[in-house]
C-alpha cells in the first residue's frame, strides 16, 4: 500500500497517544513507530534530560540530527506520556547560538581578564588552564583550586570529576548545584534515617488513599507524575489531593484541601499533625517502640549567613547546628503541646478546620498517605527540619516503606540523586554515602582508587554558597564550571557571585553548550557535548539508574564534560598535586600523569573498544582507546554493591528502562526497610531502618523559628522564586526555543489584585523589585497561573534577561548549607 | 527553521463534567484533530503546524483551559515539508 510519510508519522503519533491514555489500540502502536523499514528513522531509548522524574523517551535520528521523540510505552516511569518540557527536548541541542570552539578572552593575541572572547583551539584552551591551575595549586596548595558541577552530569562525568578533584587535586572544592535543590532532603535523610534517598518509588501513587503536596507544584514542575496523581485520584473516588503552598498555583485545580500558609509556618503545621496524632491516640506503638528513637534537636543555629552578620553573632547554637540529644517520648509528646489548632491556625493563616482535615488523613489507620516536596522544604533555612518533621508524623503512624505509605522527597533534576548525591559529587561526600571526614571511608574510597593512603583530604571543601564568598574573598583562585548556570541561580549575585567571578586573582572556567549568563562572566568558555551526543546514565528521584547511547555527533569542536575532565586529567603529572610524603607511600605512581593514576588504572580502561555498542557513535570511547563510560560505571558500583547501594551490571541497563537499586540477584527494590521487599532487611524483623546502626529511625523534636527575614515597613512584602511549566531551571536549554520563550517572554512579578492597586499599579505596570542587596524591573500580573495571596509575590527565575538573583538572600541551611530563594523582603516602586 | 512541518500528539485529562466546553476549545484550535478515547477525562489530541509557535501556543492553550488538569505529550516529529511529504510503500 502506498502512502505518505506524513500520513505514516500522523498514524504513528495517533496510535502511541492512544496506547498512552490507556485504552484500546487499532494497531500495536510501538511496532508501528519503531518499524524504520518505511521512515528511515533510528530508534533508540533515551532518559529525558530535563527534570527528576526519569522519563523514558524514544528519540528519533534521521541524516545526523534528532527529528522526533515520543514517550516510551514501556516505561513504567511516564507509560508513553511526556511533558510539554519534554516536546522540545529534540529541539534543544539545535539552538542558533551553540558554541563550537572553545573561546577565551584575549587582547592583543594573549589572555587577559579583560579582553573580549575569541575562537581558540583546545589545546590552547587546556594551556591556560593548565597554567592557572598550576598556579594556584603551587602558591596557595589544593584549596584554591574547585570545580562546581551539576545533577545534570551524567554518573560517569560526577565520578570522574570527584576523582579528579578529590583524589588528584586532592581539594573537596567540589560540589554541585544539587546543592541548590536536594541538600535539606539529604540531610533530612542522613539525620533521620542514616541512609540517603527515597524509601518508596513511583508506585505509591497507584496505592495512596491520600496524597499531601508540602511545598511542590507538581502540575508544572513534575507534570508526567501529576498525571499520575491526576489518574488515581479520577479513577479511584474515594482519594483526596492536599495542597500546602504559600501562593495558590495549578496543582490547586485537583486539591480538595487547599492550604496557603505564611512563609516559614509549615515548620508549625507539621508539629501540630504530630501533636494531633498523639493526642487523638493516633501513634502507632507497635512500630514506634521497635523501630524509633526520640531525640531533641539544637535550636538557635542561624541562617548559614557570613560569620560577621549580626543573625549570625546573635546565634546561639551557629557552630553546633547538627548537635542532638536522646529524649523519652513524653518529652516529645510535651514538646508539640504547644502546636494547638488555634495557635497554628493564627500563625499559619490555614482556618482550623483545614488543618484538622489535614491531620485526620496522617491520623487514620486506614488511610495510606504518600507526602510530596520538593523546593518548598528544601530551599528553606530550616529545610533540614523540614524534612525531620515530616518523617516524624509517618514514623508516629507506621506510614512508611509500604505501598501507598510513602514520605517522598522529589528531585528537580535528572541525575541530582544518580549523580550529585549517590557519586558523592558534594564537598563533605564521597560514593556510597561515605563522607571525607570519616578515616574509614576514604580508606576505602583510596584502596578502590589504588592511591596511597591520607590522599583524600578529610576537611569537608567549600559548598556552593561558600565557593562564590570565597571566590570574591580571593581565596578560591582557579575554578571550573560545569553543566549548570550559578551566575543566574546563586542567590545575591550582585554582592557574592558576580565580584567573585570578575576577581582579577580568579581564572574561571564555564563549560556549556550555550554562552548563558555564567558563560559570559567567565575567561575561558568549552563548547559541551549534550544528551544523546554521548552516551551516559542518569539516577532519578526513585532510585532508578537508567542508560542511553550516544546517537549524533555534537557541532563543531564540542566534547562531553567526561572528555573535558579525563583530557584535562593528562596535563598533570603526580609530581605536580602530591607531596612526596604521599608520593612515597606508593612510589609506583611516580612520574605519571593523573590520566594514567586515575583512568588507565586497569579498572577504567578494563573494558575493550569491541564492547560498545556496533549501532551508535561513542567519541571518547574511540578517542580513550577503551569502553570509558562502562569502566568508570563498574569502579564505581563496586562502592555500592554489598552495601544497599548495589547496582547492576552496566550492560543490563542498556537492555531496561531502568532498574530501582538496590538491585540484588538481578531484582531491583520497589520499597526499602520492609521486609519481603527489601533483600538487606533480615527475615523475622518486620521493620530495619538499616542506614542506622540499631536499625531504627530518628523522631526529632524541633520547633518553629522565624526565617532570616521577614517583611517589615520598610520592604514589606514576601518574595518567593521558582520556575514555571514552559521553562526548565535558569532557561538555558528551554530559552533556545524561541517559541517556548514567546510564551512566557518575562520573569514577571506575580501580585494579588488588592496589592496592586494599593501601590497604584495594575497589571502590565512596569515596577522595580527593591530588596536591601539589589533591585530588578519587571512587569507586574495579576491575573496569571500563580496566584498569591495578600502580602507575597511569586518571580520565576529563568529569566536571563530579568535576574532576580540580584534580590535574593544568600541566606542557608546552617545544616544543608542549601540557599532559601523562598523568603526574603522587598518592595515594589513604579518604574 | 523555515518549511518544517511538525506533528505531536497529546494525551489531555481533563475534568470529565466539563467535556463538552473543553472539546469545543480543543476543536476551535488550528490544525488539530480530537480523538475521544473510552475513558472518562481523557482526549487523545492530534497536532499539526507549520511552525514550532502554532503547534507550541496550541500545547500552552489546552494546557492552561479551566478544567483540564493536564495535557501532556506523548509523539513529536519535526522534518522539513518536503521529505513528509515523499511516498513510502508499506
Amino acid at each position: 500500500m502506498s502512502t505518505t510519510r506524513r500520513e505514516f508519522i500522523r498514524n504513528s503519533a495517533l496510535g502511541v497517544a492512544t496506547a498512552a491514555a490507556g485504552t484500546s489500540l487499532s494497531v500495536s502502536a510501538t511496532n508501528l513507530v519503531t518499524d524504520s523499514a518505511y521512515t528511515k528513522l533510528k530508534w533508540s531509548k533515551a532518559p529525558c534530560r530535563f527534570c527528576g522524574t526519569g522519563c523514558s523517551v524514544n528519540v528519533a535520528t534521521k541524516d545526523g540530527k534528532v527529528v522526533a521523540t515520543h514517550g516510551d510505552i514501556k516505561s513504567e516511569v511516564n507509560k508513553g506520556l511526556n511533558c510539554i518540557k519534554g516536546y522540545f527536548l529534540s529541539k534543544i541541542m539545535y539552538g542558533e547560538d551553540r558554541l563550537t570552539s572553545p573561546l577565551l578572552r584575549m587582547k592583543n593575541g594573549k589572555y587577559d581578564k579583560n579582553g573580549d572572547f575569541e575562537a581558540v583551539s583546545w589545546e590552547q584552551a587546556f594551556d591556560i588552564m593548565e597554567e592557572k591551575f598550576k598556579k594556584a595549586l603551587k602558591d596557595k596548595g589544593p584549596t584554591s583550586v574547585g570545580m562546581f558541577g551539576s545533577g545534570q552530569w551524567t554518573v560517569m562525568e560526577g565520578y570522574a570529576a570527584s576523582k579528579l578533584f578529590k583524589a588528584g587535586f586532592r581539594t573537596n572544592n567540589l560540589d554541585p548545584n544539587a546543592r541548590h535543590c536536594m541538600a535539606s532532603a539529604v540531610g533530612g535523610f542522613m539525620r533521620t534515617f542514616g541512609i540517603d534517598e527515597p524509601m518508596g518509588c513511583y508506585d505509591d501513587m497507584e496505592h495512596a488513599d491520600a496524597i499531601v503536596l508540602w511545598g511542590s507544584n507538581m502540575a508544572e514542575m513534575h507534570p508526567i507524575l501529576w498525571t499520575r496523581v491526576t489518574d488515581r485520584r479520577l479513577s479511584a473516588p474515594h482519594v483526596r489531593v492536599a495542597v500546602l503552598s504559600t501562593f495558590r498555583h495549578r496543582s490547586c485545580d485537583l486539591a480538595d484541601n487547599e492550604m496557603i500558609f505564611t512563609p516559614q509556618t509549615d515548620l508549625a503545621i507539621l508539629n501540630f499533625i504530630a501533636n494531633y496524632i498523639i493526642e487523638n491516640d493516633a501513634v502507632n506503638w507497635d512500630f514506634v517502640n521497635k523501630h524509633t528513637n526520640f531525640k531533641l534537636g539544637n535550636t538557635d543555629i542561624g541562617y548559614g549567613l557570613r560569620p560577621e552578620n549580626p543573625l549570625q553573632k546573635k546565634a546561639k547554637n551557629a557552630d553546633k547546628a547538627g548537635g542532638s540529644k536522646p529524649i523519652d517520648f513524653d518529652t516529645y509528646a510535651k514538646f508539640v503541646k504547644d502546636y494547638d489548632v488555634e495557635s497554628v491556625s493564627e500563625l499559619s493563616g490555614v482556618p482550623e478546620e483545614n488543618l484538622i482535615e489535614l491531620a485526620k488523613m496522617y491520623a487514620d489507620p486506614d488511610t495510606k498517605v504518600t507526602s510530596f516536596w520538593t523546593m518548598g522544604f528544601n530551599q528553606h533555612t530550616r529545610g533540614v527540619w523540614a524534612n525531620n518533621l515530616v518523617y516524624n508524623i509517618h514514623l508516629l503512624t507506621g506510614k512508611i516503606s509500604e505501598p501507598g505509605n510513602s514520605p517522598f522527597s522529589l528531585t528537580g533534576q535528572p541525575s541530582a540523586c544518580g549523580t550529585a548525591r549517590e557519586v558523592g559529587t558534594f564537598s563533605h561526600r564521597l560514593p556510597a554515602d561515605m563522607v571525607v571526614k570519616k578515616k574509614a571511608h576514604r580508606d576505602i574510597a583510596e584502596k578502590i582508587w589504588n592511591l596511597p593512603e591520607g590522599t583524600i583530604e578529610a576537611k569537608p571543601g567549600y559548598h556552593a554558597v561558600l565557593q562564590n564568598r570565597m571566590l570574591k574573598d580571593g581565596k578560591l583562585n582557579a575554578y571550573w564550571v560545569m553543566c549548570n548556570n550559578n551566575m543566574q541561580a546563586a542567590a545575591n549575585l550582585n554582592e557574592e557571585t558576580f565580584p567573585g567571578y570578575r576577581n582579577p586573582d580568579n581564572f574561571i572556567v564555564v563549560s556549556d553548550p550555550y554562552p548563558t549568563v555564567t558563560a559570559q562572566a567567565a575567561d575561558l568558555i568549552l563548547p559541551t557535548a549534550m544528551w544523546v551526543e554521548k552516551e551516559g546514565a542518569y539516577g532519578n528521584a526513585e532510585r532508578r539508574t537508567q542508560t542511553w547511547y550516544q546517537m549524533i555527533d555534537a557541532p563543531g569542536e564540542s566534547k562531553s564534560d567526561l572528555w573535558q575532565l579525563v583530557e584535562f586529567s593528562k596535563r598533570f603529572k603526580t609530581e605536580d598535586v602530591w607531596t612526596e610524603e604521599l608520593l612515597a607511600k606508593k612510589p609506583e605512581h611516580r612520574g605519571k600523569t593523573l590520566y594514567e593514576v586515575l583512568f588507565t588504572n586497569g579498572q577504567v580502561d578494563k573494558f575493550p573498544l569491541a564492547d560498545i555498542s556496533k549501532d551508535h557513535p561513542n567519541q571518547e570511547a574511540n578517542d580513550f582507546g577503551f569502553y570509558i563510560q562502562k569502566g568508570l560505571f563498574e569502579e564505581y558500583a563496586t562502592f555500592g554493591r554489598g552495601h544497599a547501594h548495589d547496582l547492576a551490571p552496566y550492560d543490563r541497563y542498556h537492555q531496561t528502562r531502568g532498574l530501582r537499586w538496590p538491585v540484588v540477584d538481578g531484582k531491583e527494590t520497589l520499597w526499602r526497610f520492609r521486609e519481603g521487599y527489601d533483600p538487606y532487611v533480615k527475615a523475622g524483623t518486620d521493620i530495619q531502618f538499616y542506614g542506622n546502626k540499631d536499625n531504627r529511625a530518628n523522631i526529632f523534636a524541633l520547633p518553629y523559628e522565624p526565617p532570616a527575614e521577614s517583611p517589615d515597613k520598610e520592604y514589606p512584602f514576601w518574595l518567593s522564586t521558582g520556575r514555571v511549566l514552559e521553562h526548565w531551571h535558569s532557561g538555558s536549554m528551554t530559552q533556545r526555543v524561541p517559541e517556548l520563550y514567546r510564551a512566557v517572554p518575562d520573569a514577571v512579578c506575580y501580585m494579588h489584585p488588592d496589592d496592586a492597586k494599593d501601590q497604584g499599579l495594575r497589571r502590565g505596570s512596569k515596577v522595580k523589585i527593591v530588596s536591601r542587596r539589589g533591585e530588578m524591573v519587571t512587569m507586574v500580573e495579576t491575573r496569571g497561573r500563580n496566584k498569591p495571596p495578600k502580602g507575597l509575590i511569586f518571580v520565576p527565575w529563568f529569566d536571563a534577561s530579568r535576574l532576580i538573583n540580584k534580590v535574593t538572600l544568600d541566606a542557608t541551611d546552617p545544616l544543608s548549607k542549601q540557599t532559601d530563594y523562598k523568603k526574603c523582603a522587598v518592595k515594589i516602586l513604579k518604574a | 527553521m523555515n518549511n518544517e512541518t511538525h506533528i505531536a500528539s497529546l494525551v489531555v485529562h481533563y475534568d470529565p463534567e466539563r467535556t463538552a466546553e473543553i472539546s469545543k476549545i480543543i476543536a476551535s484550535l488550528p490544525g488539530t484533530e480530537l480523538h475521544d478515547v473510552e475513558a472518562p477525562g481523557k482526549f487523545v489530541v492530534l497536532l499539526e503546524a507549520d511552525s514550532e509557535k502554532l503547534i507550541s501556543d496550541n500545547i500552552n492553550t489546552i494546557s492552561v483551559s479551566a478544567g483540564v488538569y493536564s495535557a501532556s505529550l506523548v509523539y513529536h516529529h519535526h522534518e522539513p515539508a518536503a521529505a513528509l511529504a515523499e511516498e513510502i510503500n508499506t
